[in-house]
Formats: structure tokens, sequence, C-alpha cells
């Protein structure tokens, strides 16, 4: 398998995330002028937190995520070169990738065309991970513990995010679009290159600049189009928009992106070493960058992901806007949640096991917490209870009985006897939903990607 | 000089989901040297703008072919669990937009 132009390849990213921002059609039609061999999109993150992953559902508006498979799908069709989708549906589980594939299926119908996707689950086994535990160990990802049999089957679902070797396994197919479960970002970018025989060092690195589209543009636009073209030297970025340029800082700012280490990144199998890259900066808008390298690791480490409920939501959304209230907000804060605690002990629940209750105060502390080095007082604070309990309706019934130590209480100086707070809505308790938290988010040794194994399917 | 005068991006964001990175650009490279030489930017004095522990820091580092400083921490609770007040991290960086940088 080679490109059309033998020594390079060259790549297109459409947007950040499918379905999020939107995506400007005109400047990916632009870049799809410039003859890429592959478009690449990825679709998820463990961003938005754990608990799509845990509950199965997508963290994007489906029909934005349908008009743009649409819009990438009419343009890669008729060029015959293959879609990559990665971290299927947002989280990349089963139910994710059910659901990309309904989306799929709608954008095939409303073109009117049979579209063929290799789907690579990547959603394990339990018991087939608990059989691996038998003979390696699994350390933490940015933690100590050691993954155990009762994380493993405290989730609804362990997902393994895996690189360039297991995306590859969908190119031999043919398909018109490859469909990824969990993946790492820039592994949906760099397979094809890889499989072509471009160094593994250039392309992560390029996958690694592209992944987010336009967010490495100045200005930073992740709806925005760029295309990479790769070489065995490295590879020189492209703006599909001539209002968008590549600039050092833009460039480089993003290659700090969401990265702990400014110059070492742990991937599947190894890690990539960018100490020595190079930026040179074209006047035309393009950027070209030498210098990344991939060093080999043993094992081959991937990384699990894995989510378990641990309760339901319930808020109450209200607003203060009386001074005396503000000044004492602090106080009735504290005095509020100790109420609460106190009073469910009548009802035979227990504070810290049965049910958690917080409240957040926006306008005085309410986005950094105890971090917050700012201390003077607003005019007007958003006061938000929060309670979690072990079902949704003790949740909610926790909610509305201790929202009035909110909304009726005394303080020193109160006039407004009427009521303390606006309530944002009516009903004044809304229903959030499960909580998870991210219980597997450790790296296990694979001695081969046979696990993981593509299917074919047709849709339209 | 306040950091921000300095800076033409200034950001916090999750590296993964149980660390955040701040990330700091700044606009000219003599405003990076300035940084580079000022002992505004003593760990220990960062980490009192961000209210944070030494303790906590993964990654500190000027990086020069990017014009940037970088610095790594370990979150006060994982992304989007109960207690998490900031899915995505996006929000961390208030105490550095003020530093003075002497």
């Amino acid at each position: 398998m080679t490109t059309a132009r033998g020594q390079s390849v060259r790549v297109l990213s459409p947007t950040a995330c499918l379905g999020l921002m939107p995506l400007n059609e005109e400047s990916f039609l632009r870049g799809m002028e410039m003859r890429p061999d592959v478009v690449g999109v990825d679709a998820g993150s463990l961003d938005p937190g754990p608990h799509y992953l845990g509950a199965g559902t997508p963290h994007v508006a489906r029909f934005q995520a349908t008009r743009e498979l649409e819009i990438l799908l009419r343009a890669t069709l008729k060029a015959e070169i293959p879609l990559v989708i990665g971290t299927a549906g947002g989280s990349g589980g089963l139910r994710h990738i059910d659901w990309n594939l309904e989306c799929i299926a709608e954008a095939a119908r409303r073109l009117g065309r049979k579209v063929r996707v290799a789907v690579i689950p990547t959603t394990l086994d339990p018991e087939w991970i608990k059989g691996r535990l038998t003979t390696v160990t699994a350390p933490g990802c940015q933690h100590d513990s050691l993954l155990t049999l009762e994380d493993v089957d405290a989730c609804t679902e362990v997902v393994a995010q895996v690189g360039v070797e297991v995306i590859m396994k969908g190119f031999a197919t043919g398909a018109d679009v490859i469909l990824v479960g969990r993946a790492c970002d820039n592994a949906v970018f760099a397979s094809l290159p890889i499989l072509l025989g471009f160094p593994k060092g250039h392309a992560l690195y390029m996958g690694k600049i592209l992944e987010c589209g336009g967010l490495c543009l100045d200005p930073s636009a992740g709806y925005e189009t760029v295309v990479a073209e790769l070489d065995h030297t490295g590879f020189t970025l492209y703006p599909a928009n001539p209002d968008f340029s590549c600039t050092l800082a833009s460039v480089a700012a993003h290659a700090l992106y969401e990265r702990t280490d400014a110059a070492r990144q742990s991937e599947p199998g190894g890690t990539l070493d960018t100490s020595g890259v190079t930026f040179q900066p074209r006047e035309d808008g393009t950027i070209r960058i030498e210098g990344s390298r991939f060093e080999e690791g043993d094992p081959y480490l991937i990384k699990l992901e894995g989510a378990q409920k641990v309760g339901y939501r319930s808020i109450f959304m209200s607003g203060a806007r009386d001074e005396v209230m503000i000044a004492n907000m602090r106080e009735i804060r504290r005095n509020a949640l100790e109420r609460i605690d106190e009073d469910m002990k009548g009802f035979g629940l227990i504070a810290g096991e049965d049910f958690h209750a917080s409240i957040r105060l926006y306008g005085l502390d309410g986005v950094l917490g105890d971090l917050e080095p700012v201390t003077t007082l607003p005019h007007e604070i958003g006061v938000v209870l929060e309670v979690v309990a072990l079902s949704q309706e003790t949740a909610r019934n926790i909610a509305y009985y201790g929202k009035n130590f909110i909304t009726w209480v005394n303080f020193p100086g109160r006039i407004t006897t009427a009521g303390n707070v606006a309530y944002a809505h009516s009903p004044s308790i809304i229903d959030v939903g499960e909580v998870y938290r991210l219980r597997v988010h450790h790296l296990l040794p694979f001695e081969n990607m046979d696990v993981f194994v593509p299917y074919e399917v047709e849709v339209g | 000089m306040k950091l921000h005068e300095m800076a033409s991006v200034l950001r916090s964001k999750n590296a993964g989901p149980a660390v955040v990175t701040f990330d700091v650009v700044f606009k000219t490279p003599e405003y990076f040297g300035q940084a580079e030489r000022s002992p505004s930017f003593a760990l220990e004095n960062v980490c009192e703008a961000l209210r944070i522990g030494v303790e906590d820091v993964l990654f500190v580092g000027f990086v020069k072919q990017a014009l940037a400083y970088k610095i790594s921490v370990m979150r006060p609770y994982v992304s989007g669990s109960r207690e998490d007040r900031d899915v995505y991290g996006c929000a961390q960086h208030p105490g550095l937009t003020d530093l003075e940088v002497v």
C-alpha cells in the first residue's frame, strides 16, 4: 500500500471532536482539495467525566454528529479515502459504538449510499482482564493503586485506550469507515502513515497536533480544518482556511495542551520524546515540524478505563441578591449543611454513607473552592444545593428538605421574611441522574493485540 | 508586571483525569527571558499563587522552543467525581493571572 505521492502522506483533521463545535464545512471542503490520503476525527474523550463512560451515553448532540458525518462521508466516499473515527460515541464503549453506527447509518441514508464500516471494539471482557491479572500486575495511571479484581467487577464496562497497532487492523478491510472504540487521539491520525512505513515519532506527534482540529491555529478554532503532510524527516501543517495560520505560538502552545510533561508523553507501547523538536513557521501561514522521536517500551502498556456507579444526584438552584444574606453566606452554608446532616439521622440516613450534601456558592467560591484567593463580596451569589444519594428518590427528598435551610433561614439583620433567594426553576429540585466515579484507570501489559478483533458491517 | 500582560496564552486544562496542567505562552522572547530569570517563578512562589502544595507538582519548567512555561499538578479531586467543581479543569488559572513578575 502506497500513497499517490509515494514519499509523503497527507492527513486531514476537520474538527476537534465529532459533533461538538460545529465544524466549518467550507474549510473542510478546501482541505479536501489538497487530496488527503485519510481523514481522521476524534469523537470523544474522558474529559467530560466518567458519567458518560459509565452510563453509555454520548456527550454531543446526535443531530449535529449525524450532520457532520454526512458532510465528511460525502467527501471521503467521493475521494475514495478512509474516514477514521476514534473513541466512538464519546467514550468508546459498546453502547457508544452502537450510537455512532446509528449516526453513520442515518448519514449514509441521507447520502443514498451504502457505507462499509470496520468496527474495532476495545471493550474488554471482565473475565479476560481477571485472567490477565493472574500473571501480570496493572499499575495505576496517575495514582499508586494496582488494579484489583474488585475494581474490574465494580465497573459497568472496561475499555482499553488503544494505539496505532489496533487501529491499523481496520485498514486491511478496505472499509469506507474505521470506527474504533476507545482510542488514543493521536493514533487516529498516525495509524495510516505508520502502516505505510513513515516514522512513528513523527506520525504520533503529527497526530498530537492534529487531534483537536484547528485548536493549533491562530486564532485558535477547533472547528477549523488542518491538513498535515508527513514525510520521512518531519511534517508540515497547512490551515485549510486562509483566514487562519499556524504560528510558533499557536502550534507550540497546542503541543503542550493536555500534557503533563512538556517533552515526554506516554503512549501505548512506548514514549514520545519531543525534547528535540524544532518549529519553522513560514510566511504563508504553514509550519514545518521536525525532531520528535518514539522510544519503544517493554512491556507494551495500554490504559484501561472503567466507571463505577456511586449514586444519584439532585440539585436545587437559586440566586441570592440580598446584601445582608450575602454578607452571611458562608455561615449560612455551614449551618445548612450541619442541619441537613443532623436532621437526616432522624430518617435513618447517615451523612457520608447514605448521602452527601454540599452547597456551591457561585460568585463567592463556586469554581475554586478552598483555592479561591479573592475574598471580596459580590452583589449576587448563585446558591446550588447538591445531594448525592443511593437512590434518585432519596437524593430528591433530601434536596427538597434541605433547601429550606437556605430559603427560610434566619441570619443577623434579616428583613427578607418572605423568602431569601430566587428559585431558578419550578419544580425547584432537578434530578440530574446517575453519578459515576472513575474506578479503573490503570496500565495493563499486553503481549499482543489479538484480543481486539474488527468486524465489518454495511449500513445505510 | 502582571503575568497576563506578558502572555498570549494563559490557561489551565486536564492532562488526564487526575492532573491539571497550566500553560503560559509569552508574547515575546524578551518576556520569556524576563520570566525565566525572575524570582517570581521560584516553585514555592508559584505554588503559593495557585494555593497548592509543592509536593503535588508533577512537572514544572520553561520550554524555550515554545516560549512557554508549564506546570502540572495533581488535582484535589478526579475530574467529574462527586466532589469535583471543574470537570475540564479549564478555570483553575486565576492564581497565575495576576502573578506579579518582578
